[in-house]
């Protein structure tokens, strides 16, 4: 199976037809590149690399919009575990992630980060799977990251103010006008 | 000993006026305008109008953490957090610390204070209704508790006259049991509030869905601007958009020249002179450097919220006054009451997908209470009633997409607008209980040394009764309309939670069982008049705070003229 195909076929468990702009932006969506010279406070550098390329997969790049990790992802990430999250969730979180790792190892024998997009793909798809069907008290790993990753794109500077509908002091409320004229949804 | 730096006469005014939030607000602005020297003492800190809203004009970018609390924030506040929504980087710096203001629970309440001038006025919901002749006759005619001193049309003029200065946005429905007020042009439905709106009216005889009515400027007013649909009234209004101490009642009262505002000062009790048989000033700790002095006036107006003046009611031990100045009837402190909420239904709307808004609107829609109006509507498990707040939107990228969670497609869906939904959640009348109290707590004190409060108040049988009538009544609306995925829901409410505590210094016609007589003065200290929540006799169902406002305007228009008759 080529890697085009591979992804057509991880499209294809995701349940949907995805287009060709799509699957040619998933090629090259879990490549893009981190903030060149930050250092994380709180991450380690492996886990930071991580879990960008996570983000990245989440939210990858595409013609349309940038992906996680041009918004800042990494250090969003880092900066919320450092002083948001409690002793137990850190824990918690950087012990999920350490599975993450430890399964990637042990299926590839590589490192998330070093994986194929196709491989990248299927290990995200695995866990978001997972997820779906998890039961008990903890958030599953993959959707805390999810969540993360989306509330942290979404009110990122650059998404907030680029690419959703920004419009800081509207003045007035209008109820029931077209789609169209606004044409994608409000930042704030 | 109290030591006052200046003499006596410096220290003197015509009115003492505690606490500068909604009420204080208004007797200030009233006293100065009626020509009384008067003096607010407020605990907090200044916050001056505009410059000290801080967070109003930043994104969510713009905040550290996105908006989110630390750990670190959430040990200072864990009880000021429990709303979900009060501890967050752009308005937890309105909310106490509860370290150096902590209380204790024998049963869970969740007490949100905002200690600074304004008070709550700059964190309200805004929310505001007339109560009606119903509610004020609900004790006499249903014997849960003692009557109401006043009725409808005592207080109906007083509306109309902080109506008309505060400025309510509305729609006039002419109902009942939800007079009219004097409206600013409402706000708009949407497309689908609007479709829920026929729907009910075709549907349910009893029942109307109507814009919520609220503080907010559909137009300038008084020299205040219009309301700009930000949806970050919390943070303090740079337009002075919706009513609070700063946009509104404090600019009057200044105008005046007869204001006296003094910040950090921490009213600790009331001098009570046995031998006139008045209050003749307050004794007050300054919050910054812990010194006591004393304040002395002709009039003493308590609008420290219901329990800050509560507090100082029952910190205020004289020979006259053993257990609580007022407190002869052993009701002090007690029959504490506020709204039970969090619960009742939502769903999904398949239409107007082609349909969307503009502006954030700081309001929704209201259903008022249909329930226990009329013999028709009388319900065989609950007195009382509730109504409905929430409204229509359009989800956005924090909604979940169907079988999606990654990837191009999925970050693609997340700019577009999901479903649309509707969101209800109904606000019931809790009854006034007599075994539902605070007390004072000497052994756990605050940062200056005070006592401090323990709650025990719970909800009982008939707010549980009503609670499932809440639910279903909400899933029941959404259902004849059409609406997909419905569900209904409970949050889990304790008392505290709704921010509307009310009760625990009543009016009452008798002093035997009740520490406030029909014009809020204090029995057996005339001169001192207690306008906050304190005062309710029950609580109904609609959000307090006009009520406040003109109770209170109306309690400075008598001590006014009873001091000029000198009978005071």
């Amino acid at each position: 199976m080529n890697r085009r195909d591979a992804i057509k076929s991880a499209a294809l468990m995701l349940g949907y037809a995805a287009s060709a702009t799509t699957i040619a932006s998933v090629m090259q969506g879990c490549k893009a590149d981190a903030t060149p010279g930050w250092q994380p406070d709180f991450l380690s550098a492996d886990q930071a690399q991580t879990l960008g390329d996570l983000a990245e997969c989440i939210l990858p790049t595409t013609e349309t919009s940038p992906g996680a990790k041009e918004v800042g992802i990494v250090a969003f990430f880092d900066q919320m575990l450092k002083d948001v999250s409690t002793e137990d969730e850190k824990q918690y979180f950087l012990g999920e992630l350490k599975k993450f790792e430890d399964d990637c190892k042990a299926t590839h024998g590589k490192t998330f980060s070093k994986l194929a997009a196709a491989e990248q793909t299927a290990m995200v798809q695995k866990y978001a799977d997972a997820a779906q069907t998890a039961s008990g008290d903890d958030d599953p790993f993959f959707t805390l990251v999810q969540e993360a990753t989306v509330f942290g794109y979404f009110t990122s500077e650059k998404i907030g103010r680029e690419y959703l509908k920004y419009d800081p002091i509207p003045g007035e409320y209008l109820g029931c006008i077209p789609y169209d004229e606004v044409g994608g949804v409000w930042s704030l | 000993m109290y030591f006052n730096s200046k003499g006596k006469e410096e220290n003197t005014y015509d009115a003492i006026v505690v606490g500068s939030g909604i009420s204080g607000g208004w007797a200030a602005k009233e006293l100065c305008e009626k020509g009384l020297k008067t003096i607010i003492l407020e605990r907090g800190r200044d916050v001056k109008h505009v410059t000290g809203y801080t967070t109003a004009n930043l994104d969510p970018w713009d905040l550290p953490y996105r908006d989110r609390p630390t750990a670190e924030d959430l040990k200072r506040q864990p009880k000021q957090s429990r709303t979900g929504y009060t501890v967050r980087q752009s308005t937890k710096h309105f909310f106490v610390d509860d370290i150096d203001n902590p209380y204790s629970e024998t049963k869970r309440f969740d007490w949100m204070r905002g200690y600074h001038v304004g008070g709550r006025s700059l964190l309200w919901g805004r929310q505001s209704y007339r109560w009606s002749a119903m509610d004020f006759e609900a004790n006499a005619k249903d014997g849960a508790a003692i009557d109401w001193p006043i009725r409808y049309k005592d207080i109906a003029p007083w509306y109309d006259y902080v109506e008309t200065f505060a400025g309510i946005s509305g729609q006039k429905e002419g109902l009942p049991q939800l007079p009219d007020s004097k409206f600013l042009p409402p706000m708009n439905l949407n497309c689908v509030e609007e479709h829920l709106r026929d729907s009910i009216a075709k549907n349910f005889d009893d029942r109307i869905l109507t814009i919520g009515r609220n503080a907010n400027l559909t137009q300038p007013h008084n020299g205040r601007g219009k309301c700009q649909y930000r949806n970050r009234c919390m943070r303090g209004c740079p337009y002075g958009a919706y009513f609070s101490s700063q946009a509104a009642t404090l600019p009057a009262a200044e105008k005046t020249g007869n204001m006296t505002l003094r910040p950090h000062s921490i009213v600790n009790s009331i001098i009570y002179d046995k031998d006139s048989g008045k209050a003749t000033g307050v004794r007050i700790i300054d919050a910054e450097t812990n010194e006591t002095s004393e304040y002395y006036a002709k009039v003493v107006f308590l609008c420290a919220s219901a329990l800050g003046s509560t507090f100082i009611l029952m910190n205020s031990k004289s020979e006259r006054f053993p257990d609580g100045m007022g407190n002869e009837c052993g009701e002090l402190g007690h029959n504490l009451m506020d709204h039970h909420f969090r619960l009742g239904a939502y769903g999904t709307f398949d239409g107007f997908g082609d349909k969307y808004y503009k502006g954030r609107r700081a309001n929704g829609i209201y259903i008022p209470r249909f329930r226990n109006i009329n013999k028709k509507t009388t319900m065989k498990d609950f007195i009382r009633g509730y109504g409905y707040q929430g409204g229509a939107s359009r989800s956005n990228w924090s909604r979940n997409v169907k079988e999606l969670n990654f990837g191009a497609e999925y970050k693609d869906k997340l700019f577009t607008p999901g479903p649309w939904q509707f969101g209800m959640t109904a606000f019931g009348e809790c009854l006034p209980y007599h075994e539902n109290k605070v007390t004072l707590n000497e052994e756990v004190r605050d940062k200056w040394g005070q006592p401090t409060f323990t709650f025990d108040a719970e909800w009982k049988e008939n707010e549980h009764s009503m609670r499932k009538d809440m639910m279903n009544s909400a899933a029941e609306m959404l259902e004849a309309a059409g609406f997909k995925n419905v569900r209904t829901y409970d949050q889990g409410s304790w008392p505290g939670l709704g921010i509307h505590e009310m009760g625990t210094a009543r009016m009452g016609r008798d002093p035997k069982t009740s520490v406030l007589n029909k014009h809020n003065q204090v029995w057996g200290a005339p001169n001192v008049f207690v306008t906050d929540g304190a005062c309710m006799t029950s609580a109904a169902c609609q959000n307090p705070s006009l009520t406040y406002m003109a109770l209170t305007a109306r309690a400075a228009d008598y001590a006014v003229s009873e001091l000029k008759k000198q009978n005071i």
